[in-house]
């Protein structure tokens, strides 16, 4: 009964091991910063529309509606390739690809 | 995470047998930081019974640093709620304690917690605002990574927090 219980506990761990092996190598090819992306955020002062990795914003809007706008015309004019919308915690909202 | 600290939570170590609340006494016993957020001592639902777990760990812990001996004097905490006063109606014990409010805004969340470690455990951090932007990065990798994997939205909603923070982790190694 014991020797069940532990192959059951090495075989959940491998199981465990491996899903962490797949999450370690997508994360890996996923995460590179892309500038071409730009992120509407909540901001204090309202949303802000954020190149990826770039320290300041692009503008801040007290109104999504207008970020939004703003984010989908720098895609249109060919200088941004995705626009990730985000919810007020962060979660995304919505995720326009070129 | 960002800040290079590394969280603690009970359910780490996967086993049944073991009592939830002697988990959390060790974990309470072994950390010299801790922040209790109570702002969550509501009913999920209407008509269910309000959950009292982190006012209940934020007891232990005060508890902990105040009749514990030696480095458990040294415990320091970060209390966080709703609005400002609304402990008060509840717990009005606390009313002495120095409670820092959210408003349920996840930015601000942020922002008071980094104050907080800058304060007392890390002076270089990073900003608040740049640690905002980077969580909303993340929160699109993390997407693209779901995706790829092929974990749906209801999948990532049940997600354990010990899977959550092993894709930040993950993250922060190529961030």
């Amino acid at each position: 009964m014991a020797v069940k219980k532990a192959s059951k506990t090495k075989k959940a761990q491998m199981r465990k091991k491996a899903i962490r092996a797949k999450i370690r190598s997508t994360m890996k090819v996923v995460t590179t910063t892309s500038p071409d992306r730009v992120h509407v955020i909540s901001h204090n002062k309202g949303w802000a529309v954020q190149r990826e990795g770039a320290v300041r914003a692009s503008k801040v809007f007290p109104k999504k509606d207008v970020a939004v706008s703003m984010a989908k015309s720098l895609a249109k004019k060919g200088a941004a390739s995705d626009v990730v919308i985000h919810n007020k915690d962060g979660t995304i909202q919505k995720w326009d690809k070129e | 995470m960002d800040c290079g600290l590394e969280p603690r939570i009970a359910s780490e170590r996967e086993d049944a047998g073991e009592v939830r609340v002697i988990k959390i006494k060790r974990l309470i016993k072994n950390s010299l930081y801790s922040i209790h957020d109570i702002s969550r001592m509501d009913a999920l639902k209407k008509g269910e019974y309000p959950r009292f777990n982190m006012p209940f760990e934020l007891g232990l812990d005060l508890g902990c640093r105040d009749f514990g001996s030696g480095s458990l004097k040294e415990k320091i905490c970060l209390i966080m709620e709703r609005e400002k006063f609304r402990y008060r109606k509840v717990i009005s014990d606390l009313s002495g304690n120095d409670i820092k409010s959210h408003n349920n805004e996840p930015e601000q969340l942020i922002r008071e917690v980094r104050k907080w470690i800058q304060a007392n455990i890390i002076s270089d951090v990073k900003s608040g605002t740049k640690i905002w932007r980077r969580f909303n990065e993340f929160a699109a990798d993390f997407e693209e990574t779901c995706d790829a994997l092929e974990i749906d939205a209801q999948e990532r909603e049940s997600m354990s927090t010990v899977e959550y923070i092993y894709f930040v982790k993950e993250w922060l190694k190529y961030n």
